[in-house]
């Protein structure tokens, strides 16, 4: 056998390749679970959206726990700063 | 049916037709992924992996910019190339026994010749290999090569042709004929 021949029956023996039969359907099973992942989520948040504006209450709530949130913020960083101050000065 | 339309038909939300566009490319892809790892066990979960990322990441296909294997391709050599650097290089003992080509005593059987060569194929620099492998084994044209490797014609030219004169030289003390 001549090189040409030893180089292209080597790369026609490499390219020969076993793969195993359900490996097209562990992938697709994959990407089913992704996009029923995908539909859980969406389905959580527009729970949430129809839930806050269907109600007053749950809407007023949700302003009120926002409201609070960044006045909690807005103090603890004054305090970071006021307590920076007292160490360098 | 093309490729384009059957994109268009999952991005749609007909997920099954996502099957189509693996029914065609699977084989390519993992035979590039073994190529390049030389892991056979390694090489079908980095195929998943390259199938599962361009099914997330289809909307963001643009087919002005390059055609769908090409696309796939570049998943995969991204996947294949991280793969190879999480892997742990092979120690001496796990390297393939050599022939000794040098000695003209030894007949050298055609396998010999074959396992000569994987094992350059294995020591090649990653550029090299892979653009090796897609022009050989996947009979890419190196336009598109160089598309995938975001580079030059000129350069993928230079890395195959260096990976070539390596591989050569497994075959210089070919005198002839062999087993």
């Amino acid at each position: 056998m001549k090189r040409q021949e030893v180089f292209n029956a080597w790369i026609e023996k490499t390219s020969q390749i076993d793969v195993r039969e359900n490996f097209k359907d562990e992938v697709m099973k994959q990407i089913y679970q992704y996009e029923q992942k995908k539909r859980e989520t969406s389905f959580n948040m527009r729970w949430f959206v129809d839930l806050i504006s269907a109600h007053p209450l749950a809407q007023a709530a949700l302003i009120a726990v926002g409201t609070m949130t960044g006045f909690i913020r807005v103090v603890f960083i004054i305090l970071v700063i006021l307590s920076k101050g007292d160490i360098n000065g | 049916m093309k490729d384009i339309d059957v994109i268009h038909q999952v991005l749609a939300g007909e997920v099954d037709s996502f099957k189509l566009l693996m029914e065609r490319y699977y084989r390519p892809v993992i035979r590039f992924t073994k190529n390049m790892t030389n892991d056979s066990d390694i090489c079908e979960d980095i195929a998943q992996d390259v199938f599962l990322a361009a099914y997330k990441r289809l909307h963001c296909f643009d087919p002005h910019r390059s055609n769908f294997s090409t696309w796939l391709f570049t998943i995969a050599r991204n996947k294949t190339i991280n793969a190879l650097k999480k892997k742990s290089p092979l120690s001496m003992s796990q390297l393939p026994q050599m022939p000794d080509l040098r000695n003209p005593s030894h007949s050298l059987s055609e396998k010999e010749f074959f396992d000569e060569l994987d094992s350059i194929l294995h020591t090649l620099p990653t550029r090299q290999k892979t653009a090796f492998v897609l022009a050989e084994f996947e009979k890419l044209p190196y336009a598109r090569i160089a598309q995938i490797e975001g580079v030059r014609i000129g350069t993928i030219k230079s890395r195959i042709s260096r990976a070539k004169r390596k591989l050569r030289t497994a075959l210089k003390d070919l005198d002839g004929d062999i087993l």
